[in-house]
């Protein structure tokens, strides 16, 4: 892809772009997800630790993009391990981002269902959901970030001051006594823990539009020092109020405790309705992504004009969202998800990264 | 809309009747004598959610419940029924806020909100203002919310649940209802004398000030009245050759703000000492009272004790766990009671000295 200088995308856009698509769905059911495979409250722990995990992962990526200037994920992978195996990894990965952009229709309509508009079929906030991710992704790669760019520090901020209002709630003794069953469970909800830290690969994609491609490694380490922050306090928040116990039992953890706001006198409250309109921005930055890398790899893969891939995707995405038919359906969607976010973001590149070095050892050009 | 709800039992096994308190949105007549502002609508029926959508073949007025501000227990469901199960949709339902005050009537809960107010409001929100009194009076407990009802119930805790009697014209809080963790059933009651000095042992996180403690003067029995301004409250554990034991350190600063003696002298320290000195004693024999009727007779450990010990020796935390209300019981407790008096308002003694 050559693009003019003017089109390609700042350092700071890129991590927001990153974490933008990192940060997603996962923030409401997070919390019980962890707490549920760990047992203790020490899921803190654990995120904290996969977050390291999942930062060196980005740093394999931001390497393996870094000897291929030029090129992005679907144009590396053939390079790498010959044409048809390159097609197929090419194929899971669209089929990845796919589902990422559909497990977000799904989970925000959902939510929107279940807290704010319980009669409205979920079909029609999804289409329309679907139908802004179009609007966007038409105008191409540059008004995406721009508007990325836009959209973050607001809804960050929000976050943050949404958080800091759940804080009357709050209860030390929650976590204590820390370590209480030892470091095992720590290291067993590991995997559960950082499946929504995957997503860091998508600087593949970057790095060869970025105008300063070389400050790629530090675009992933800080837009990841960004998630592990943002769902590092989401599961303190979380716990500190509900006790883990609790957390394990409710659906929306987030969204429950956030209700539970209310500022002396009851005069204000609802402070959900700030909550969710954030999280449905987080949520739609997501599937943006996913909905413009996953019309690309269509594009590049089978020579389609983009502007055709753009509205085959749609339909597909629409299918996959509504492949559940409940929704303990979605969730296991947003499991499968997560393992094929491990294979193809934490285990691809290394083994690309791998061939790579072993390549360039033995004096081939690659 | 809905903005009060009493829960009591049926003529029939395992029949609720609900009683929903519907605030009369009518226009033009609420200001006309006569026409009140609230009008109730009784259901029943086997489950909550059968039972709340019976309402709406009684009324054009579908419940609506997002302004639900209490929630009141009859006592007969509560000592019969577990909680967890009549509170269920009540935490499903997204209508419904986690913030909702759960009260526990003595007696019928329908009474509570059919009873006549002087004021004339309607007789729910008159109950929520009365739950948020904390600050201004020790004789109820801290409101608890469904959500936190939810918690402590998840987690089997005991726990303290403010009860409401109706009286002739009015109605008035009455002490606590002390609910068990495992059972989640209403197990009996604290008065509000009691209560008074049981929230000196439970963890303060708001409403530390408030409350009083009033003691006869030795030599002149006279009454002499402490406002309380602060409360800490501390928990050690201790194990001395294997055997568990428990010291509560209560902590309390404030205020002398009525004494009654003529040869009061609040500008001497000593006398303040003397004073600080008699109301500890009281403190100290009504608090180990209290935690005594709590450890003999209910058996229910809603002070805390539990959190402390998971905290400070987490394995024998884990083996006491399954039955923790039982073993609380035979645990030895220590009160150690500290009252300081920081001031002593506008006027420090009755006669100038000569």
């Amino acid at each position: 892809m050559e693009l003019r200088q003017d089109e390609k995308i700042t350092t700071s856009q890129a991590v927001i772009g990153i974490a933008t698509f990192v940060l997603g769905s996962e923030i409401v059911i997070l919390p019980r997800v962890a707490s549920d495979a760990i047992g203790t409250p020490d899921a803190w722990i654990s995120i904290f630790l996969g977050g390291v995990i999942s930062t060196c992962l980005g740093v394999v990526c931001a390497k393996l993009s870094l000897r291929f200037p030029t090129s992005n994920y679907y144009e590396i992978s053939p390079k790498l391990v010959g044409k048809p195996i390159g097609f197929l990894v090419n194929l899971i990965y669209i089929f990845s981002l796919m589902m990422t952009g559909a497990y977000q229709v799904r989970i925000q309509a959902e939510v929107v269902r279940h807290y704010l508009l319980d009669d409205t079929p979920i079909a029609f906030t999804a289409i329309c959901f679907l139908a802004v991710s179009t609007y966007l992704v038409l105008g191409g790669m540059n008004p995406m970030f721009r508007l990325f760019e836009l959209l973050f520090p607001l809804s960050t901020f929000v976050f943050f001051l949404v958080m800091v209002l759940c804080l009357q709630d709050f209860q030390i003794e929650n976590f204590r006594p820390v370590l209480s069953e030892g470091v095992l469970p720590v290291l067993l909800g590991l995997k559960a823990a950082s499946l929504p830290l995957y997503g860091f690969e998508i600087i593949l994609f970057f790095t060869p539009i970025m105008n300063e491609p070389k400050k790629a490694v530090k675009a992933v380490v800080a837009s990841n020092s960004i998630t592990i922050l943002v769902y590092v306090t989401v599961l303190v928040i979380v716990i500190g109020n509900l006790s883990s116990e609790v957390v394990r039992t409710l659906t929306w953890p987030t969204i429950e405790v956030i209700r539970s706001i209310e500022i002396p006198g009851a005069f204000f409250s609802n402070f959900e309705l700030f909550f969710i309109v954030i999280w449905v921005i987080e949520m739609y930055t997501t599937l943006v992504v996913s909905h413009y890398f996953s019309s690309l790899g269509i594009s590049q893969l089978f020579s389609i004009k983009i502007k055709y891939c753009y509205f085959i995707v749609i339909p597909l995405i629409y299918w996959v969202a509504f492949y559940p038919k409940n929704i303990n359906g979605v969730f296991s969607l947003g499991d499968i998800n997560g393992y094929i976010a491990i294979f193809i973001s934490g285990i691809v590149p290394v083994l690309l990264l791998l061939i790579a070095k072993l390549k360039s050892w033995r004096g081939q050009n690659v | 809309m809905v903005v009060g709800l009493a829960i009591d039992k049926g003529k029939k096994k395992g029949e609720i009747i609900l009683t929903n308190q519907f605030v009369n949105t009518i226009e033009g007549t609420k200001e006309e004598p006569g026409v009140s502002n609230y009008y109730n609508i009784k259901t029943t029926g086997g489950a909550m959610m059968e039972t709340v959508k019976n309402v709406s073949n009684l009324t054009d007025n579908s419940p609506y419940y997002t302004h639900l501000k209490v929630i009141v227990i009859g006592e007969e469901v509560a000592a019969t029924t577990n909680l967890m199960e009549i509170t269920n949709w009540f935490l499903r339902h997204h209508e419904l806020r986690r913030t909702i005050q759960i009260i526990i009537a003595k007696g019928k809960a329908e009474k509570i909100l059919t009873s006549k107010l002087e004021k004339r409001t309607i007789p729910a929100v008159e109950l929520w203002g009365m739950t948020q009194n904390i600050r201004e009076t020790k004789k109820m407990p801290r409101f608890v919310t469904l959500g936190e009802m939810g918690i402590k119930m998840t987690d089997e805790m005991s726990f303290l649940v403010q009860s409401v009697v109706p009286l002739q014209q009015g109605l008035k809080m009455a002490g606590a209802a002390v609910i068990s963790g495992k059972e989640r059933k209403l197990i009996g009651w604290l008065t509000d004398e009691e209560m008074n000095w049981a929230n000196f042992l439970v963890n303060q996180r708001k409403g530390k000030e408030g409350g009083v403690i009033k003691v006869l003067d030795e030599k002149t029995k006279k009454p002499i009245v402490y406002n309380n301004q602060n409360i800490k409250r501390k928990i050690v554990v201790s194990r001395k050759n294997g055997d568990l034991s428990f010291l509560v350190k209560v902590y309390t600063e404030g205020y002398l703000l009525e004494d009654w003696s003529l040869t009061e002298n609040s500008f001497e320290n000593n006398y303040i000492r003397t004073v600080e000195k008699q109301l500890t004693a009281e403190l100290k024999k009504q608090t180990t009272s209290v935690l005594n009727k709590m450890q003999k007779k209910l058996k229910a450990d809603v002070f805390g004790f539990r959190t402390q010990l998971r905290i400070d020796d987490y394995p024998t935390w884990k083996k006491l766990k399954t039955n923790w209300d039982t073993e609380f019981s035979k645990i030895p407790i220590e009160v150690q009671a500290e009252v300081k008096i920081l001031e002593f308002g506008g006027k420090g003694n009755k006669l100038p000295k000569r």
